[in-house]
């Protein structure tokens, strides 16, 4: 079962108008793993993030060669809308609508027709209950998300993702915009989603990535420079680029 | 030395502060000028007389407005109907789906719509509008349906920059999180990106309003003027700026002060709807 890989890429490259900002990457994504990618700021982690979910394809000018596998089904054959369902994305900074949390919750039943007055309520509790906010928001259905603290806010956009039963979750830095206890019960979170989802995180906290996750990636330049087991890569590194990374010499 | 250096600070601000003041102050002027002017004739008609009043006679002694109000509201949500679903649909186009060379055409043609004379606008409604209307539908053409016409487009640049500014500031974060659900540029527009812009849009809406209620020649040319309340979108009408355009120039005594008192009315639902406008702008702006 651990050699299934959900997401995976060959020999991909990735350009910003002139700028190579993935080069020949190989890397794959087992199923109910967490797997992070680390790597210096600019070291192209985002990037290779948003190649899952095609969410470059926002910018102008980017030039996509090699090939990604979504389900070992190639990213060309999968309708975007259908991608972007199967493979959520939670942001960097927590982005929920500017809109009362419930709706918040039932935006992705409505834009996918799953919306049934009936039974949004069940999705949402459930959805809710699994991001540990049920709790905390069940009275609070008509607040407006603005209003949370971060931490909330960045469950609440994990919560909204799984209304529409996604299969991967992609995470960018989840935890950058909380405190170190928020950043705690976050990452005790994922460990718990891990169970249904495969989750791809990024983090430029190695700490984070020790403690979360079972598979590590370090990306240098727009490099792959090393992929394994997380405990292997931080205890054992074979490139010595990862180990001047993760002991601190650079960073 | 230096004494002198402050003192020359000194004469500067207080020069700046004068002229910026005056402004108030003009303003100030003219509000009290037109109570003064103004407000006699509702002590001794009685407010109600003038606002409900239906007849509109000055020189026999009837200063009702009522059907002026009507047709000034009439009017301007004919205006908003036609200049609202325009105005914005244009601001989405030029925010989201324009390109930066589309965007540089479209904002100063926009702004010359802006500019041009009113008194324009009202002979083309004359030359074009009006016989359309009249060959077409029947009725004279001068009508409640030419009026909104002309008005819907004089609001356009209104309704237009102000709801593209509402919408482009719209965080980027909110439509990303909306693609990366699954969502098409459509349902993120207008399930996302209008809802969290809605403040700034109804305030670009009731901007448009105080502008159709306020525009006077281009309304005179091409509402008719009759005294009446309109009974369908083919009638004639008189509005609130047009009865003081029109008789202005000849009004003497009690008939002048009526058109004053007609302007306090005009004053006072223009500032409720600044009023308002500000608040939905403010509301946004501290969100
Ligand atoms: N939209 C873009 N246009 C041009 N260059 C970009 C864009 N996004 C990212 N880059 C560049 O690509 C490189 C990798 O960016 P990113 O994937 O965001 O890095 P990371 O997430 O590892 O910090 C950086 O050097 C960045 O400047
Ligand atoms: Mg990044």
């Amino acid at each position: 079962m651990m050699n299934d890989f959900v997401l995976s890429t060959e020999n991909l490259n990735l350009t910003y108008g002139t700028f190579h900002a993935l080069k020949n990457v190989d890397f794959s994504v087992y199923q109910n793993s967490i797997t992070a990618l680390i790597g210096p700021s600019g070291c192209g982690k985002s990037t290779l993030l948003r190649c899952f979910n095609r969410m470059n394809d926002l910018i102008d000018d980017v030039k996509i060669t090699g090939n990604i596998f979504v389900n070992r089904q190639n990213l060309d054959d999968i309708d975007i809308i259908e991608l972007r369902k199967k493979v959520g994305m939670v942001f960097q900074r927590p982005n929920p609508f500017p809109f009362s949390v419930y709706e918040n919750m039932v935006y992705g039943l409505k834009i996918h027709g799953m919306d049934h007055r009936r039974k949004n309520h069940d999705i949402v509790e459930k959805c809710l209950r699994a991001v540990g906010l049920w709790e905390d928001l069940k009275d609070k259905f008509h607040a407006s998300a603005l209003s949370l603290s971060e931490e909330i806010k960045q469950r609440l956009c994990i919560a909204r993702l799984l209304t529409v039963e996604p299969e991967i979750i992609l995470l960018d830095e989840p935890c950058s915009a909380l405190d170190p206890i928020a950043t705690m019960r976050v990452e005790e979170l994922m460990i718990e989603l891990k169970k249904d989802y495969t989750i791809l995180i990024v983090t430029h906290n190695m700490q984070q990535a020790a403690r979360v996750s079972d598979y590590t990636g370090f990306m240098l330049l727009g490099e792959l420079i090393e992929f394994g087991e997380t405990s292997q890569i931080f205890t054992s590194p074979q490139d010595s680029k990862t180990e001047g990374y993760i002991t601190g010499r650079f960073g | 030395m230096i004494k002198t250096k402050i003192d020359k600070e000194f004469i500067v601000k207080i020069i700046l502060t004068t002229f910026a003041f005056s402004s108030l102050l003009f303003l100030f002027l003219i509000f009290s000028f037109i109570l003064f002017e103004g407000l006699p004739l509702f002590l001794k008609v009685g407010l109600k007389k003038i606002i409900f009043g239906f007849k509109w006679a000055p020189t026999k002694g009837s200063f009702g407005i009522f059907p002026m109000i009507i047709s000034s509201f009439f009017v301007t949500f004919g205006a908003l109907i036609i200049g609202a679903p325009l105005g914005l649909s244009c601001a989405i186009y030029l925010s989201e789906y324009s390109g930066k060379k589309m965007k540089m055409f479209l904002k100063p043609a926009l702004e010359l719509l802006a500019g041009i004379p009113s008194v324009v606008y009202g002979f083309l409604g004359v030359i074009y509008i009006v016989p359309i209307i009249r060959n077409n539908f029947g009725g004279a053409g001068f009508s409640l349906l030419a009026t909104s016409i002309i008005l819907g487009v004089m609001i356009l640049p209104t309704i237009i920059s102000i709801s593209f500014d509402a919408i482009m500031s719209v965080p980027k974060t909110y439509r990303e999180g909306s693609f990366a659900m699954g969502a098409t540029k459509w349902q993120t527009i207008y399930k996302v990106v209008v809802p969290s812009a809605r403040s700034g849009i109804l305030a670009s809406f009731i901007l448009g309003m105080g502008r159709a209620i306020g525009e006077t020649m281009a309304v005179i040319m091409v509402a008719g003027n009759a005294l009446k309340i309109p009974t369908s979108i083919l009638d004639p009408l008189r509005t609130l700026t047009g009865n003081i355009a029109l008789e202005l120039a000849y009004a003497t005594g009690d008939h002048r002060m009526g058109l004053f008192s007609t302007g306090v009315v005009l004053l006072v639902i223009i500032m409720i709807l600044n009023y308002i406008a500000n608040f939905g702008i403010k509301r946004r702006v501290i969100k």
